[in-house]
């Protein structure tokens, strides 16, 4: 590789750093349940060698009963280790392999056997992509399994091309994939029986190698399929909450599903309307890509190649984890997808600009630097204040409030909407007391959690605390404090009982 | 036709054109402005000025008659495939005037040309049905083939 190369290479991996780190703790404004829920857990781990319900070093993390995987977690558990149980180090491992991601994406393109510009600009457009740092500045378990999928993706294909051996990373990254998060799974295991088909004469020639992987693979995921339909105990959610429960005829929804994450206005006007998931008033992608994408597209079915064929499978197949649910398009569930989009608009780029007049190329520049500065303005200003309450904000607030006086109180009585596990996240709760009674949250110290049928009464001679959510009707008069989000919504109050 | 679908899809009934945008623009202007409290005003000038709205927005409505869902829901998952086989087929025949044809039809609905919005539909299912027949042509060329082996529809590769 060229040195100039190299250095734009360097500022790529820096621009993707900058966009994935920066304010990471403030933007978004707050860690959402299942950020808080992976927290927790880690700090579980670390404390006691357990999870909040008293498993040892589980397989599969029950949480709030939706089964978390792995992967994510004890990455955190490690992340606390050095920065300890904050909100960075919950986000740090997806950040940090949001930036890895880009990094390998350049390496994947190249044995995709794609030109130098094209990997180039492949990781550029992974860089600035709003779908990927969106669910990189989060704690995302989808963000580390995408990054396994790319990485087993790329190492399978330099096996293939270079070192044989390579194939048993490649497998340890798709199990990672798969312990990382279900839509990665059903992306990972549709995508290695692809790449067995398209590249089956190759791998004739490192058969060896490959059944050794085969066997890896299925010994690290031994683990994960008994467990987690043993823990879920016929509630998994592919089976729980999927397409067929829907109205009407399942084919007809099915396709709905599928062809609604090739909707013009999911990719490139509105995006998920989701508030964690995306800014909701611009697309996943830019809308400068839409030609891109297009002229990408029309490239690779002119030029059949086997990385062609796995180019665009690999877009169909990673349609379906939001397809085979109830709500589609996800961008969440549908991530898989990105790098593919990626690539295509990296590729159709390149194609259009060996078409137009050299003078033409120069008006990209502005457009796209346009489209990022919208997209950056839109995130850093609008995003915070508009879906502060999508991320839970205040709850934060009002546990470390609440941790400051409540020497004061006697009981802290808490309203039912308020998430425990913020909790015990920020109080800390410790992790020994819920695996004692039981992970009983509704008593957990000196907190008591209420609804209106049972009111907390003021009790004579004691000094108790009510928090409560911000319609909650009191006397103002003992208002002790009121918790306001990002953009200064009321989120709760505090009152002396 | 429109109006007797289901209108979850987006722009099923043709709503989505240039009458509803001025009437939204200004909400959608005035919440991009707010949202941006006390930033540097020519900052919000060029980030959220009339004419991209107004650009974004045709955009949008011009796109959603080639959406995948649309045509799904228009002619169904088959009517899809070949649409997309003959949007190809025109592509690498290039065939101009029919794509030209075909992209210059969602313009009466999006700039609301006509008064009549059952004209509306009639050119845009007419131009989408004209794609769909060289879908239709290419697929009964290669079931020929597959057939008989060798061309049994006297089609030649382009219409004369």
């Amino acid at each position: 590789m060229k040195k100039s190369a190299i250095f734009i290479f360097g500022l790529i991996i820096l621009l993707a750093a900058i966009l994935r780190f920066y304010k990471i703790t403030i933007n978004p404004p707050h860690l959402y349940w299942d950020e808080a829920s992976i927290a927790y857990n880690a700090y579980s781990i670390n404390e006691t060698g357990e999870d909040e319900w008293g498993e040892s070093y589980p397989v599969v993390f029950k949480a709030f009963g939706d089964y978390k995987l792995p992967f994510y977690i004890y990455l955190t558990a490690l992340s606390q280790k050095v920065f300890g149980v904050t909100d960075f180090a919950v986000r740090l491992p997806s950040a940090a392999v949001g930036v890895l991601t880009v990094v390998v994406m350049f390496f994947l393109c190249r044995q995709l056997k794609m030109k130098l510009p094209h990997c180039l600009i492949a990781s550029l457009l992974m860089a600035i992509s709003p779908w990927h740092w969106q669910f990189s500045r989060a704690g995302f378990e989808a963000n580390l399994g995408l990054f396994c999928q790319i990485a087993g993706l790329w190492l399978f294909l330099l096996s293939l091309n270079k070192n044989k051996w390579l194939i048993i990373p490649a497998f340890l990254f798709f199990a990672g994939a798969i312990y990382s998060y279900h839509g990665a799974a059903i992306t990972t295991i549709l995508l290695i029986p692809l790449l067995f088909l398209i590249f089956r004469q190759e791998i004739r020639k490192t058969w060896k190698q490959v059944v050794l992987g085969i066997i890896l693979f299925c010994l690290i995921l031994a683990g994960y399929l008994p467990n987690y339909l043993q823990a879920a105990k016929g509630r998994v959610n592919l089976t729980g909450e999927n397409f067929l429960q829907m109205k009407g005829n399942p084919i007809e929804n099915f396709t709905n599903n599928y062809l609604a994450n090739f909707s013009f206005d999911y990719l490139f006007f509105h995006g998920d309307q989701d508030g964690r998931h995306s800014v909701k008033k611009l697309g996943e992608l830019y809308l400068w890509q839409l030609p891109t994408v297009l002229a990408g597209i029309y490239f690779l079915l002119r030029n059949r190649t086997k990385a062609s064929t796995v180019i665009l499978i690999g877009l169909l197949i990673s349609a379906l984890p939001p397809t085979v649910t109830t709500i589609s398009p996800h961008a969440l569930r549908g991530l898989g997808a990105v790098y593919w989009w990626q690539i295509l608009s990296a590729i159709g780029l390149w194609f259009i600009f060996r078409k137009i007049n050299p003078k033409l190329r120069l008006v990209a520049i502005p457009v796209i630097f346009y489209a990022l500065a919208l997209y950056l303005h839109v995130y850093f200003i609008h995003y915070p204040k508009a879906y502060a309450a999508d991320w839970q904000d205040g709850a934060k607030q009002a546990t470390i409030f609440l941790k400051k006086i409540e020497k004061d109180y006697e009981n802290i009585f808490v309203y039912k909407d308020f998430p425990a596990v913020y909790l015990m996240l920020y109080w800390p709760i410790d992790p020994k007391l819920l695996q004692q009674n039981n992970h009983n949250t509704a008593n957990m110290g000196k907190f008591t959690y209420f609804d209106y049928s049972n009111l907390p009464r003021q009790n004579i001679g004691n000094k108790d605390l009510l928090l409560v959510p911000e319609w909650f009707k009191y006397d103002e008069n003992k208002l002790l404090r009121q918790i306001n989000m990002y953009g200064g919504d009321s989120a709760y109050k505090i009152y002396e009982l | 036709m429109a109006g007797t679908r289901p209108t979850k899809f987006m722009n099923f009934d043709f709503s989505c054109n240039i009458g509803h945008i001025k009437l939204d623009l200004p909400h959608q202007m005035w919440e991009a402005i707010s949202a941006d409290g006390n930033a540097n005003t020519l900052v919000t000038r060029f980030l959220h000025n009339t004419p991209s709205f107004y650009a974004n927005n045709l955009l949008r409505c011009y796109l959603s008659y080639f959406s995948l869902e649309f045509i799904n829901q228009a002619f169904s998952f088959v009517g899809l495939i070949l649409f997309l086989n003959g949007l190809w087929q025109l592509v690498i025949n290039k065939r101009w005037k029919f794509l030209l044809l075909v992209l210059v039809a969602p313009l009466f609905p999006t700039f609301d040309l006509l008064e009549n919005s059952y004209l509306h539909g009639f050119i845009i299912y007419g131009a989408i049905s004209i794609v769909m027949v060289f879908g239709i042509k290419r697929i009964l060329i290669l079931v020929g083939k597959l057939l008989v082996g060798k061309k049994v529809f006297n089609f030649s590769s382009k219409f004369n």
